[in-house]
Protein backbone atom coordinates (compact mmCIF):
# COMPACT_ATOMS: atom_id res chain seq x y z
CA UNK A 1 0.00 0.00 0.00
CA UNK A 2 1.54 3.34 -0.87
CA UNK A 3 1.09 6.80 1.25
CA UNK A 4 -1.21 9.15 -1.46
CA UNK A 5 0.07 12.51 -1.53
CA UNK A 6 -0.24 14.68 1.58
CA UNK A 7 -2.88 17.73 1.10
CA UNK A 8 -2.11 20.76 -0.54
CA UNK A 9 -0.37 23.09 1.95
CA UNK A 10 -2.80 25.18 3.86
CA UNK A 11 -2.32 28.81 6.23
CA UNK A 12 -1.37 28.16 9.51
CA UNK A 13 -3.48 26.00 11.64
CA UNK A 14 -5.69 27.76 14.82
CA UNK A 15 -6.03 24.19 16.58
CA UNK A 16 -4.16 20.92 15.74
CA UNK A 17 -5.51 17.63 17.42
CA UNK A 18 -3.12 14.87 17.25
CA UNK A 19 -4.12 11.24 18.58
CA UNK A 20 -1.55 8.13 18.97
CA UNK A 21 -3.06 4.68 19.68
CA UNK A 22 -0.46 2.26 20.68
CA UNK A 23 -0.86 -1.35 22.07
CA UNK A 24 -3.61 -3.92 21.03
CA UNK A 25 -2.26 -7.00 19.65
CA UNK A 26 -0.29 -5.88 17.01
CA UNK A 27 1.65 -3.68 18.77
CA UNK A 28 1.54 -1.00 15.79
CA UNK A 29 1.14 2.55 16.60
CA UNK A 30 -0.92 4.45 14.94
CA UNK A 31 -1.08 8.33 14.75
CA UNK A 32 -3.62 10.28 13.38
CA UNK A 33 -3.82 14.81 13.05
CA UNK A 34 -6.11 17.17 12.55
CA UNK A 35 -5.30 20.93 11.67
CA UNK A 36 -8.56 22.57 11.00
CA UNK A 37 -8.10 26.21 10.11
CA UNK A 38 -10.58 29.20 9.90
CA UNK A 39 -14.49 28.34 10.64
CA UNK A 40 -14.38 25.06 10.97
CA UNK A 41 -11.42 25.83 13.88
CA UNK A 42 -14.15 27.31 16.22
CA UNK A 43 -16.51 23.92 16.07
CA UNK A 44 -13.11 21.89 16.92
CA UNK A 45 -12.60 24.38 20.25
CA UNK A 46 -16.19 23.13 21.19
CA UNK A 47 -15.34 19.28 20.88
CA UNK A 48 -12.25 19.79 22.23
CA UNK A 49 -14.10 21.78 25.55
CA UNK A 50 -16.53 19.24 25.69
CA UNK A 51 -13.54 16.42 26.97
CA UNK A 52 -12.67 15.90 30.54
CA UNK A 53 -9.07 16.63 30.57
CA UNK A 54 -9.05 17.07 34.54
CA UNK A 55 -10.63 13.82 35.19
CA UNK A 56 -7.71 12.01 33.29
CA UNK A 57 -4.08 11.10 33.09
CA UNK A 58 -2.60 14.25 31.97
CA UNK A 59 1.39 14.97 31.66
CA UNK A 60 3.26 13.40 35.05
CA UNK A 61 0.07 12.56 36.07
CA UNK A 62 0.65 9.11 36.70
CA UNK A 63 4.33 9.06 37.01
CA UNK A 64 5.69 5.69 35.22
CA UNK A 65 8.74 4.16 37.18
CA UNK A 66 10.58 0.98 36.77
CA UNK A 67 9.53 -1.97 38.88
CA UNK A 68 12.54 -1.70 41.19
CA UNK A 69 11.97 1.88 42.27
CA UNK A 70 8.10 0.62 42.31
CA UNK A 71 8.41 -1.82 44.87
CA UNK A 72 11.24 0.10 47.05
CA UNK A 73 10.17 3.54 46.89
CA UNK A 74 6.93 5.41 47.90
CA UNK A 75 7.76 7.95 46.11
CA UNK A 76 4.90 9.14 43.68
CA UNK A 77 6.80 12.15 41.59
CA UNK A 78 9.07 11.55 39.25
CA UNK A 79 10.64 14.15 36.72
CA UNK A 80 8.32 15.29 33.51
CA UNK A 81 9.30 12.57 31.07
CA UNK A 82 11.30 14.25 28.29
CA UNK A 83 9.12 13.88 25.65
CA UNK A 84 6.55 15.91 27.68
CA UNK A 85 4.23 12.54 26.68
CA UNK A 86 1.80 11.53 29.25
CA UNK A 87 2.39 9.29 31.20
CA UNK A 88 -0.02 5.84 30.87
CA UNK A 89 -2.14 4.91 33.66
CA UNK A 90 -0.40 2.16 35.17
CA UNK A 91 -1.29 -0.53 36.44
CA UNK A 92 -0.83 -1.07 40.35
CA UNK A 93 2.12 -1.40 42.16
CA UNK A 94 2.15 -5.69 43.18
CA UNK A 95 1.61 -4.59 46.85
CA UNK A 96 -1.49 -2.95 45.71
CA UNK A 97 -0.08 0.34 46.84
CA UNK A 98 -1.49 3.23 45.23
CA UNK A 99 -5.46 4.18 44.05
CA UNK A 100 -7.06 1.88 41.76
CA UNK A 101 -6.60 2.62 38.41
CA UNK A 102 -6.96 1.08 35.46
CA UNK A 103 -4.75 -2.01 34.80
CA UNK A 104 -3.47 -2.56 31.35
CA UNK A 105 -6.01 -4.53 29.62
CA UNK A 106 -3.29 -7.07 27.66
CA UNK A 107 -3.53 -6.52 24.00
CA UNK A 108 -5.91 -3.21 24.46
CA UNK A 109 -5.21 0.21 23.64
CA UNK A 110 -3.95 2.83 24.98
CA UNK A 111 -4.57 6.46 23.16
CA UNK A 112 -2.72 9.73 23.55
CA UNK A 113 -4.55 13.07 22.50
CA UNK A 114 -3.30 16.35 22.65
CA UNK A 115 -4.85 19.34 21.61
CA UNK A 116 -2.84 22.64 20.76
CA UNK A 117 -4.26 26.19 19.72
CA UNK A 118 -2.72 29.22 19.19
CA UNK A 119 -3.88 31.57 22.53
CA UNK A 120 -3.68 28.56 25.17
CA UNK A 121 -1.63 26.35 26.62
CA UNK A 122 -2.18 22.59 25.24
CA UNK A 123 -4.11 20.06 26.66
CA UNK A 124 -2.82 16.14 27.24
CA UNK A 125 -4.56 12.94 28.30
CA UNK A 126 -4.01 9.55 28.08
CA UNK A 127 -6.54 6.59 28.04
CA UNK A 128 -7.19 3.08 28.24
CA UNK A 129 -9.58 1.85 25.50
CA UNK A 130 -13.14 1.68 27.36
CA UNK A 131 -12.85 5.17 28.64
CA UNK A 132 -12.50 6.59 24.90
CA UNK A 133 -16.15 7.36 24.96
CA UNK A 134 -18.67 10.22 24.76
CA UNK A 135 -16.82 13.67 23.95
CA UNK A 136 -13.61 12.13 24.02
CA UNK A 137 -14.68 9.11 21.36
CA UNK A 138 -16.31 12.40 19.22
CA UNK A 139 -12.96 14.13 19.06
CA UNK A 140 -11.04 11.02 18.30
CA UNK A 141 -13.57 9.79 15.53
CA UNK A 142 -13.35 13.83 14.40
CA UNK A 143 -9.45 13.46 14.12
CA UNK A 144 -9.23 10.16 12.41
CA UNK A 145 -11.98 10.97 9.89
CA UNK A 146 -10.37 14.63 9.14
CA UNK A 147 -6.59 12.63 9.08
CA UNK A 148 -8.56 10.04 6.37
CA UNK A 149 -10.34 13.19 4.47
CA UNK A 150 -6.77 14.48 4.10
CA UNK A 151 -5.52 11.49 2.92
CA UNK A 152 -3.23 10.89 5.40
CA UNK A 153 -2.94 7.00 6.08
CA UNK A 154 -5.92 4.53 6.40
CA UNK B 1 -17.70 -40.72 44.77
CA UNK B 2 -17.11 -40.70 40.84
CA UNK B 3 -18.13 -37.72 39.09
CA UNK B 4 -20.92 -38.23 36.68
CA UNK B 5 -18.59 -39.06 33.58
CA UNK B 6 -19.61 -40.37 30.10
CA UNK B 7 -18.24 -43.38 31.18
CA UNK B 8 -20.55 -45.27 33.62
CA UNK B 9 -18.43 -46.51 36.55
CA UNK B 10 -19.87 -50.06 36.01
CA UNK B 11 -18.56 -49.95 32.42
CA UNK B 12 -15.32 -48.92 33.58
CA UNK B 13 -14.72 -51.73 36.18
CA UNK B 14 -15.84 -54.46 33.71
CA UNK B 15 -13.00 -52.91 31.09
CA UNK B 16 -10.82 -52.72 34.09
CA UNK B 17 -11.42 -56.65 34.97
CA UNK B 18 -11.11 -57.99 31.51
CA UNK B 19 -7.87 -60.13 31.59
CA UNK B 20 -7.37 -60.86 27.37
CA UNK B 21 -4.31 -60.06 26.24
CA UNK B 22 -5.56 -57.71 23.54
CA UNK B 23 -7.43 -55.54 26.35
CA UNK B 24 -4.87 -54.88 28.55
CA UNK B 25 -3.80 -51.28 28.13
CA UNK B 26 -7.71 -50.69 28.13
CA UNK B 27 -8.03 -52.35 31.24
CA UNK B 28 -5.27 -50.39 32.72
CA UNK B 29 -7.07 -47.46 31.23
CA UNK B 30 -9.75 -48.17 32.61
CA UNK B 31 -8.09 -49.11 36.41
CA UNK B 32 -6.71 -45.86 36.27
CA UNK B 33 -9.82 -43.70 35.82
CA UNK B 34 -11.22 -45.63 38.02
CA UNK B 35 -8.31 -44.77 40.51
CA UNK B 36 -8.40 -41.39 40.09
CA UNK B 37 -9.49 -39.05 42.45
CA UNK B 38 -12.73 -37.02 41.54
CA UNK B 39 -14.40 -34.41 43.42
CA UNK B 40 -18.04 -33.80 42.75
CA UNK B 41 -17.77 -30.85 40.50
CA UNK B 42 -21.65 -30.11 39.03
CA UNK B 43 -21.61 -28.78 35.18
CA UNK B 44 -18.03 -30.07 34.64
CA UNK B 45 -18.22 -31.44 31.26
CA UNK B 46 -15.87 -35.16 30.67
CA UNK B 47 -15.87 -36.92 27.71
CA UNK B 48 -14.42 -40.27 26.72
CA UNK B 49 -11.34 -40.49 24.20
CA UNK B 50 -11.31 -44.09 22.75
CA UNK B 51 -8.11 -44.93 20.60
CA UNK B 52 -6.63 -47.48 19.10
CA UNK B 53 -3.63 -47.12 19.01
CA UNK B 54 -1.97 -51.03 17.93
CA UNK B 55 -4.70 -53.28 16.06
CA UNK B 56 -7.26 -54.92 19.40
CA UNK B 57 -5.93 -52.88 21.91
CA UNK B 58 -8.69 -50.08 22.65
CA UNK B 59 -7.79 -47.66 25.15
CA UNK B 60 -10.61 -45.60 26.55
CA UNK B 61 -9.56 -42.71 28.61
CA UNK B 62 -11.71 -39.92 30.29
CA UNK B 63 -10.77 -35.75 29.43
CA UNK B 64 -11.88 -32.88 30.49
CA UNK B 65 -14.97 -31.49 27.45
CA UNK B 66 -14.67 -28.21 25.63
CA UNK B 67 -17.22 -26.12 27.68
CA UNK B 68 -17.76 -22.97 25.26
CA UNK B 69 -19.55 -19.91 24.72
CA UNK B 70 -19.69 -17.14 21.80
CA UNK B 71 -21.71 -13.86 22.20
CA UNK B 72 -22.27 -11.69 19.48
CA UNK B 73 -21.70 -7.35 20.80
CA UNK B 74 -23.54 -6.90 17.03
CA UNK B 75 -20.76 -4.12 16.24
CA UNK B 76 -20.95 -2.02 20.10
CA UNK B 77 -18.80 -1.92 22.31
CA UNK B 78 -20.60 -3.82 25.25
CA UNK B 79 -19.82 -7.57 26.48
CA UNK B 80 -20.79 -10.13 26.58
CA UNK B 81 -23.33 -9.00 23.55
CA UNK B 82 -26.40 -11.85 22.73
CA UNK B 83 -25.46 -15.45 23.50
CA UNK B 84 -24.98 -16.84 19.53
CA UNK B 85 -23.08 -20.18 20.21
CA UNK B 86 -23.19 -22.52 23.04
CA UNK B 87 -21.56 -26.04 23.56
CA UNK B 88 -23.81 -28.47 21.93
CA UNK B 89 -24.85 -26.05 18.98
CA UNK B 90 -23.98 -26.30 15.49
CA UNK B 91 -22.26 -24.19 13.47
CA UNK B 92 -23.99 -20.58 12.85
CA UNK B 93 -22.94 -19.63 9.72
CA UNK B 94 -21.27 -16.32 10.73
CA UNK B 95 -17.75 -16.79 10.24
CA UNK B 96 -16.43 -14.84 13.09
CA UNK B 97 -18.73 -16.95 15.29
CA UNK B 98 -17.64 -20.30 13.98
CA UNK B 99 -14.06 -19.72 13.81
CA UNK B 100 -13.92 -18.14 17.33
CA UNK B 101 -15.54 -21.14 18.60
CA UNK B 102 -13.03 -24.15 16.62
CA UNK B 103 -9.90 -22.20 17.81
CA UNK B 104 -11.07 -22.40 21.52
CA UNK B 105 -11.97 -25.83 21.11
CA UNK B 106 -8.18 -26.52 19.18
CA UNK B 107 -6.62 -23.69 21.95
CA UNK B 108 -8.14 -26.07 24.97
CA UNK B 109 -7.05 -29.58 23.10
CA UNK B 110 -3.38 -27.77 23.17
CA UNK B 111 -3.46 -26.99 26.26
CA UNK B 112 -4.81 -30.71 27.99
CA UNK B 113 -2.62 -32.97 25.58
CA UNK B 114 0.57 -30.87 26.13
CA UNK B 115 0.11 -30.02 29.62
CA UNK B 116 -2.73 -31.44 31.32
CA UNK B 117 -4.23 -28.13 32.23
CA UNK B 118 -7.89 -28.53 32.26
CA UNK B 119 -8.89 -24.86 30.47
CA UNK B 120 -7.49 -21.52 31.52
CA UNK B 121 -7.49 -22.07 35.24
CA UNK B 122 -6.51 -25.66 35.44
CA UNK B 123 -10.25 -26.60 36.69
CA UNK B 124 -12.59 -26.67 33.50
CA UNK B 125 -13.48 -22.75 33.45
CA UNK B 126 -15.82 -22.08 30.37
CA UNK B 127 -14.32 -20.54 27.36
CA UNK B 128 -15.59 -17.35 26.83
CA UNK B 129 -15.80 -15.68 23.49
CA UNK B 130 -17.15 -12.04 22.14
CA UNK B 131 -17.26 -11.16 18.13
CA UNK B 132 -18.19 -8.55 16.20
CA UNK B 133 -17.12 -5.87 19.01
CA UNK B 134 -17.22 -2.57 17.83
CA UNK B 135 -17.64 -1.03 14.42
CA UNK B 136 -14.00 -1.27 12.16
CA UNK B 137 -12.68 -2.61 15.01
CA UNK B 138 -8.59 -2.87 14.95
CA UNK B 139 -8.13 -5.62 17.32
CA UNK B 140 -8.55 -8.68 19.50
CA UNK B 141 -7.70 -8.48 23.45
CA UNK B 142 -8.32 -10.19 26.89
CA UNK B 143 -10.53 -8.36 29.40
CA UNK B 144 -9.69 -10.58 31.96
CA UNK B 145 -12.59 -12.83 31.54
CA UNK B 146 -13.29 -13.32 27.89
CA UNK B 147 -11.50 -12.87 24.35
CA UNK B 148 -13.25 -10.10 22.69
CA UNK B 149 -12.66 -10.00 19.01
CA UNK B 150 -13.31 -6.87 16.65
CA UNK B 151 -13.99 -7.20 12.96
CA UNK B 152 -11.05 -5.56 11.72
CA UNK B 153 -10.86 -2.64 9.30
CA UNK B 154 -11.11 -4.00 6.05
CA UNK B 155 -8.13 -1.42 5.40
CA UNK B 156 -5.29 -2.99 7.71
CA UNK B 157 -7.15 -6.15 9.49
CA UNK B 158 -9.32 -8.65 7.76
CA UNK B 159 -10.56 -9.73 11.37
CA UNK B 160 -8.91 -11.69 13.90
CA UNK B 161 -11.05 -15.15 14.81
CA UNK B 162 -9.00 -16.66 11.25
CA UNK B 163 -5.46 -17.29 13.15
CA UNK B 164 -5.38 -20.09 15.82
CA UNK B 165 -2.03 -17.95 16.93
CA UNK B 166 -3.91 -14.81 18.01
CA UNK B 167 -6.78 -16.57 20.12
CA UNK B 168 -4.77 -18.83 21.27
CA UNK B 169 -2.42 -15.86 22.28
CA UNK B 170 -5.26 -14.40 24.21
CA UNK B 171 -6.47 -17.39 26.45
CA UNK B 172 -2.54 -17.91 27.08
CA UNK B 173 -2.83 -14.11 28.49
CA UNK B 174 -5.44 -15.73 30.84
CA UNK B 175 -2.94 -18.64 31.87
CA UNK B 176 -0.12 -16.02 33.12
CA UNK B 177 -2.62 -13.93 34.72
CA UNK B 178 -4.07 -17.45 36.78
CA UNK B 179 -0.36 -18.37 37.15
CA UNK B 180 0.06 -14.94 38.78
CA UNK B 181 0.69 -12.91 36.41
CA UNK B 182 3.65 -10.59 34.67
CA UNK B 183 3.09 -6.41 35.33
CA UNK B 184 2.18 -5.47 31.38
CA UNK B 185 4.46 -2.47 31.24
CA UNK B 186 7.92 -2.52 30.79
CA UNK B 187 10.13 -5.72 30.81
CA UNK B 188 7.91 -8.58 32.69
CA UNK B 189 4.91 -6.65 30.37
CA UNK B 190 6.83 -7.85 27.37
CA UNK B 191 7.46 -11.28 29.20
CA UNK B 192 4.07 -11.15 29.60
CA UNK B 193 3.35 -10.81 25.98
CA UNK B 194 6.09 -13.01 24.91
CA UNK B 195 4.53 -16.07 26.50
CA UNK B 196 1.37 -15.13 25.09
CA UNK B 197 2.89 -15.43 21.85
CA UNK B 198 4.77 -18.94 22.62
CA UNK B 199 1.68 -20.66 23.69
CA UNK B 200 0.13 -18.74 20.66
CA UNK B 201 2.13 -20.62 18.50
CA UNK B 202 2.38 -24.08 20.09
CA UNK B 203 -1.51 -24.06 19.83
CA UNK B 204 -1.16 -23.57 16.13
CA UNK B 205 1.85 -25.96 16.10
CA UNK B 206 0.12 -28.53 18.16
CA UNK B 207 -3.06 -28.54 16.02
CA UNK B 208 -1.16 -28.84 12.66
CA UNK B 209 1.12 -31.37 13.99
CA UNK B 210 4.25 -29.48 13.12
CA UNK B 211 8.10 -30.09 14.36
CA UNK B 212 10.01 -27.30 15.22
CA UNK B 213 11.65 -27.51 12.18
CA UNK B 214 8.02 -27.12 10.28
CA UNK B 215 6.51 -24.45 12.35
CA UNK B 216 6.29 -21.12 10.37
CA UNK B 217 7.16 -19.28 13.92
CA UNK B 218 4.49 -16.41 12.56
CA UNK B 219 1.80 -14.65 15.13
CA UNK B 220 -1.21 -13.55 12.88
CA UNK B 221 -0.78 -15.17 9.87
CA UNK B 222 -3.32 -14.24 7.55
CA UNK B 223 -4.85 -11.46 9.43
CA UNK B 224 -4.08 -8.55 7.33
CA UNK B 225 -5.95 -7.38 4.34
CA UNK B 226 -4.10 -8.08 1.03
CA UNK B 227 -3.12 -4.19 0.65
CA UNK B 228 -0.87 -4.50 3.78
CA UNK B 229 3.17 -5.41 2.71
CA UNK B 230 3.38 -8.44 5.86
CA UNK B 231 2.56 -11.75 6.26
CA UNK B 232 2.37 -11.81 9.84
CA UNK B 233 2.39 -9.65 12.76
CA UNK B 234 5.24 -10.93 14.33
CA UNK B 235 7.72 -13.33 13.55
CA UNK B 236 9.49 -15.45 16.51
CA UNK B 237 12.39 -17.21 13.85
CA UNK B 238 13.29 -13.30 13.13
CA UNK B 239 11.98 -10.81 14.67
CA UNK B 240 11.72 -7.26 12.94
CA UNK B 241 10.57 -9.09 9.60
CA UNK B 242 7.09 -9.52 10.11
CA UNK B 243 5.99 -6.23 7.79
CA UNK B 244 7.45 -3.74 6.21
CA UNK B 245 4.15 -1.61 5.14
CA UNK B 246 3.94 2.04 3.52
CA UNK B 247 1.44 3.26 6.25
CA UNK B 248 2.16 0.56 9.37
CA UNK B 249 5.60 1.63 8.88
CA UNK B 250 8.27 -1.45 9.82
CA UNK B 251 7.65 -4.70 11.81
CA UNK B 252 9.82 -2.74 15.16
CA UNK B 253 10.77 -5.94 17.00
CA UNK B 254 14.77 -6.41 18.40
CA UNK B 255 15.74 -9.81 18.25
CA UNK B 256 18.87 -8.92 20.47
CA UNK B 257 19.33 -7.21 23.98
CA UNK B 258 21.17 -4.19 21.45
CA UNK B 259 17.85 -3.80 20.25
CA UNK B 260 16.03 -3.30 23.17
CA UNK B 261 13.44 -0.72 22.80
CA UNK B 262 12.94 2.30 25.11
CA UNK B 263 9.50 3.87 24.48
CA UNK B 264 6.40 5.17 26.21
CA UNK B 265 4.27 4.03 23.89
CA UNK B 266 2.82 0.60 24.46
CA UNK B 267 2.98 0.06 28.02
CA UNK B 268 6.69 0.74 27.61
CA UNK B 269 6.75 -1.43 24.34
CA UNK B 270 5.54 -4.96 25.63
CA UNK B 271 4.50 -5.91 21.56
CA UNK B 272 8.21 -5.03 20.72
CA UNK B 273 10.23 -6.01 23.39
CA UNK B 274 8.91 -9.66 23.80
CA UNK B 275 10.83 -10.23 20.31
CA UNK B 276 13.44 -11.03 22.83
CA UNK B 277 12.26 -13.69 24.72
CA UNK B 278 10.49 -14.67 21.74
CA UNK B 279 13.43 -15.54 19.89
CA UNK B 280 14.96 -17.37 22.84
CA UNK B 281 12.38 -19.72 23.09
CA UNK B 282 12.73 -20.34 19.23
CA UNK B 283 16.65 -21.10 19.53
CA UNK B 284 15.84 -22.84 21.80
CA UNK B 285 13.26 -25.12 20.09
CA UNK B 286 14.66 -25.26 17.11
CA UNK B 287 17.94 -26.69 18.67
CA UNK B 288 15.97 -29.49 20.40
CA UNK B 289 14.09 -30.17 17.11
CA UNK B 290 10.26 -32.22 17.59
CA UNK B 291 7.77 -30.94 18.90
CA UNK B 292 8.68 -27.98 20.28
CA UNK B 293 5.23 -28.28 23.08
CA UNK B 294 6.73 -31.20 24.40
CA UNK B 295 10.49 -30.04 26.09
CA UNK B 296 10.88 -26.42 25.32
CA UNK B 297 7.57 -25.74 25.81
CA UNK B 298 6.96 -27.76 28.62
CA UNK B 299 10.36 -25.69 30.68
CA UNK B 300 8.20 -22.84 29.36
CA UNK B 301 4.80 -23.48 31.18
CA UNK B 302 6.72 -25.25 34.20
CA UNK B 303 8.73 -21.68 34.34
CA UNK B 304 5.32 -19.98 34.12
CA UNK B 305 3.18 -22.36 36.68
CA UNK B 306 5.91 -22.32 39.82
CA UNK B 307 4.07 -20.20 42.05
CA UNK B 308 7.80 -18.81 41.71
CA UNK B 309 7.79 -16.10 39.46
CA UNK B 310 7.36 -12.24 40.51
CA UNK B 311 5.45 -10.39 38.86
CA UNK B 312 7.77 -7.97 38.17
CA UNK B 313 10.30 -10.41 36.53
CA UNK B 314 12.62 -8.80 34.06
CA UNK B 315 14.11 -10.90 31.42
CA UNK B 316 17.28 -12.14 33.54
CA UNK B 317 14.98 -13.34 36.23
CA UNK B 318 12.80 -15.54 33.72
CA UNK B 319 15.74 -16.47 31.81
CA UNK B 320 17.67 -17.97 35.17
CA UNK B 321 13.95 -19.26 36.22
CA UNK B 322 13.67 -21.23 32.66
CA UNK B 323 17.00 -22.87 33.16
CA UNK B 324 16.84 -23.85 37.00
CA UNK B 325 13.13 -25.76 35.08
CA UNK B 326 15.27 -27.38 32.68
CA UNK B 327 17.62 -28.88 35.02
CA UNK B 328 15.29 -29.56 37.32
CA UNK B 329 13.34 -31.47 35.12
CA UNK B 330 15.87 -33.32 32.69
CA UNK B 331 19.32 -32.79 34.43
CA UNK B 332 21.77 -30.31 34.68
CA UNK B 333 23.78 -31.83 32.23
CA UNK B 334 20.66 -31.95 29.54
CA UNK B 335 20.58 -31.00 26.01
CA UNK B 336 17.46 -29.00 27.32
CA UNK B 337 19.40 -27.08 29.91
CA UNK B 338 22.27 -26.98 27.08
CA UNK B 339 19.55 -25.58 24.50
CA UNK B 340 18.00 -23.12 27.30
CA UNK B 341 21.15 -21.45 27.87
CA UNK B 342 21.82 -21.13 24.36
CA UNK B 343 18.59 -19.65 23.48
CA UNK B 344 18.92 -16.94 26.02
CA UNK B 345 22.95 -15.95 25.05
CA UNK B 346 21.90 -16.12 21.72
CA UNK B 347 19.58 -13.22 22.40
CA UNK B 348 21.88 -11.06 24.72
CA UNK B 349 20.17 -11.87 28.09
CA UNK B 350 22.40 -14.16 29.68
CA UNK B 351 26.17 -13.61 28.94
CA UNK B 352 28.06 -16.29 27.02
CA UNK B 353 29.97 -17.75 30.46
CA UNK B 354 26.83 -17.90 32.57
CA UNK B 355 26.72 -21.14 34.51
CA UNK B 356 22.99 -21.79 35.35
CA UNK B 357 21.58 -21.03 38.66
CA UNK B 358 19.29 -23.03 40.58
Amino acid sequence: MTRSPGPDPTPQPAVEVDVARSGGIAGITRRWSAQPAGDEASEWISLIDRCPWDETGGPGSEPESDPESESESESETEPEPPTGRAAPLAAPSPQGRGTPERRPVPDGFTWWIRATWSDADPREAELVDDQVVGAWRDLVDAVRDWSRRSGDGR
Amino acid sequence: MMSPGIVPPYLLARIAAVQEGGWARAADAAQRTLAAPRDYTPGVRTRLRLSIEEPGVLTAETAPAHDREISDAQHREVVPGVRVRGEDDKPTGDTAVDEAFDGLGATFDFWWDAYARDSIDGSGSALLATVHYGRDYDNAFWNGERMVFGDGDDDVFSGFTGSLSVIAHELAHGVVEDSGGLLYRNQSGALNESIADVFGALAEQHLAGHTAAQASWLIGEGIFTEAVQGKALRSMAAPGTAYDDDVLGKDPQPAHMRGFVQTRDDNGGVHINSGIPNHAFYLAATRLGGHAWERAGLIWYRTLTSGKLPQTADFVTFARATLATAAAEYGEESEEVDAVRAGWTGVGVIPDDTQPRS
